[in-house]
């Protein structure tokens, strides 16, 4: 008979549960078998000594206390619960805290991005300050127009358009043209700033003025005789139109383009350079150099009654072939072209031939005094 | 039913306090820490109230000896404890401090789950109880138990140089 292992003996001395595989031995065949194995038994009794020597150091000089009582452990649960609460709450502050900066950072960084994009604010020119100004919250009440345009809420370079064109001392009324018009570089807002040309360009190229429709209709009148007026005694608005009137240089062919035949030129001068205008006129600007240095410019063109008379009777009368010369005109003297007039002041004298207005200027004088004698040879010498 | 706490304070805190306090081995920190085990548990309803208990006093005793060795102050603390004790007379004092001082070199030179087990075993849990809050498989908690036992009897007879008085009470 095989004896029973310390594990068991152990168990069946804390009276607790038969051990795995042993738990069909049981209790009695345990003390069946101490009661016939002398070893068993003197083992047992070596295991139940153990057992109360152990307990007994392990109780030993333990400190006497008196144990607290359990209204302190729910005291204390109740504190732990407050603190708790405090700490979710302080989190749930520090997390509104963390969400309030991130929105104002990104917010910061908003209105940092918009003013880096807008060059009104960086810059540091007067202009720079009264855009500031007129865009802030303590600036006066829009004007009318200006009004209807906020009214409409036109896009933001809109707006900043029209801030720098008041800035840059433009009309004080501003037209839809000019608030939809590009952005300007800043050296051309500069000159703007001194002295509106650019802006006032950009509404002349955007839509004609009066001023110019003035113009051209007094050179509509000398194509028929009725005179024109040019240099100190010329009316104002058509001096401004002329001041005005941009000239893109360009080519000879390009200019035979646009006049529809080969230009005239003055026999024996050196062509010098050739221009159109950018106004929507179909007129042409020619600089010659005479031998003596003077240097006369012929702006030729269509007259009105021409271009309207071509309009409306086909595309075949649109004129010459490109590149056929038109008829030289014949000697220029008012007796000579009835009804094409011829008309001279002191440095420019225009006529009138088949449809096209030829204005000689002289722009460079080699002796003071041009004569009028003068420029009716140069108009005869029109090939 | 829900598990009445006040009844579980009055029957385990005793058991609870020598568990700690062999653990910590501090007497101050034992009854600390078993307020904090009863703490934590309120808000539960275990089926074993009594093991739920002790695996929370483990825990918290595994956490504070951790924390002791970070704070390399245990001895400090017990050295505290010895003074402060109620003191019925200086041979009396010097000799229960090497009792305690035995007692501990004895628990420390078993293994941890030697340690474990015999501790559990002593604050009254059962075989299954220890089982599963040691880890072990029940028919390995006698064997165990019996081994532990042994050791902690021959540690502290030669750390005290003859059989304890303890022993033969």
């Amino acid at each position: 008979m095989s004896h029973v292992d310390e594990g068991t003996l152990a168990a069946y001395l804390d009276a607790g549960p038969p051990e795995g595989g042993r738990e069909r031995q049981g209790t009695a065949e345990v003390e069946a078998h101490l009661t016939a194995c002398a070893d068993c038994r003197a083992r047992l009794d070596t295991l139940r000594r153990e057992r109360e020597t152990a307990r007994a150091i392990l109780r030993a000089g333990l400190p006497a206390r008196s144990a607290a009582s359990f209204a302190d452990v729910l005291e204390r649960s109740r504190a732990r619960s407050e603190k708790t609460a405090d700490r979710r709450r302080l989190s749930r502050l520090t997390s509104l805290a963390w969400a309030a900066t991130v929105i104002l950072a990104v917010a910061v960084g908003w209105y940092a991005r918009e003013a880096s994009f807008r060059p009104d604010v960086v810059g540091s020119t007067g202009e720079t300050r009264a855009a500031i100004d007129s865009s802030g919250p303590a600036s006066p009440a829009p004007e009318p127009a200006a009004a209807a345009a906020t009214a409409v809420a036109p896009p933001r370079t809109a707006r900043r358009a029209s801030d720098r064109f008041r800035a840059g001392g433009g009309p004080q009324a501003q037209s839809p043209v000019v608030a939809a018009a590009p952005r300007v570089p800043e050296s051309r807002r500069d000159a703007a700033a001194a002295g509106g040309l650019v802006d006032n360009r950009r509404v002349l190229a955007g839509k004609p003025s009066a001023e110019l429709k003035q113009a051209e209709r007094q050179l509509a009148g000398a194509a028929e005789g009725l005179g024109v007026r040019a240099g100190a005694n010329a009316p104002a608005p058509l001096m401004k139109a002329a001041s005005i009137s941009p000239w893109a240089d360009t080519t000879a062919d390009a200019a035979v383009k646009v006049l529809g035949g080969r230009p005239l030129l003055i026999a024996g001068a050196m062509t010098t350079s050739y221009a159109v205008s950018v106004t929507g006129l179909r007129q042409v600007r020619i600089t010659q150099r005479l031998g003596d240095g003077t240097v006369v410019e012929l702006i030729e063109g269509r007259t009105p009654a021409e271009a309207a008379m071509e309009k409306a009777t086909a595309p075949a009368a649109l004129g010459r072939p490109s590149g056929a010369p038109r008829a030289a005109p014949a000697p220029v003297t008012q007796k000579q072209e009835a009804g094409a007039g011829l008309r001279e002041e002191t440095d420019a004298v225009s006529v009138s031939r088949g449809g096209y207005l030829v204005t000689l200027r002289v722009v460079i004088a080699a002796d003071k005094a041009v004569r009028r004698d003068s420029l009716e040879r140069l108009l005869s010498k029109l090939r | 039913m829900p598990t009445n706490w006040e009844q579980q304070y009055r029957e385990t805190y005793d058991d609870l306090v020598r568990f700690l306090h062999r653990k910590v081995w501090d007497s101050d920190r034992a009854h600390d820490l078993v307020q904090e085990t009863f703490v934590r548990a309120l808000n539960h309803d275990p089926e074993n109230p009594r093991a739920f208990l002790f695996t929370i006093a483990a825990n918290l005793a595994r956490d504070e000896a951790r924390a002791a060795v970070r704070r390399k102050h245990h001895l400090e603390l017990i050295t505290v404890e010895t003074g402060e004790r109620s003191d019925p007379g200086p041979a009396e004092a010097l000799e229960e401090r090497e009792r305690e001082a035995a007692v501990r070199r004895a628990l420390e030179s078993l293994s941890e789950r030697d340690r474990d087990v015999l501790l559990l075993w002593d604050a009254g849990l059962s075989y299954p109880e220890i089982a599963e809050q040691a880890g072990l498989a029940l028919g390995a908690v006698g064997t165990t138990l019996a081994r532990a036992r042994h050791r902690l009897v021959e540690a502290y007879e030669a750390a005290e140089g003859k059989a304890p008085d303890v022993a033969r009470g």
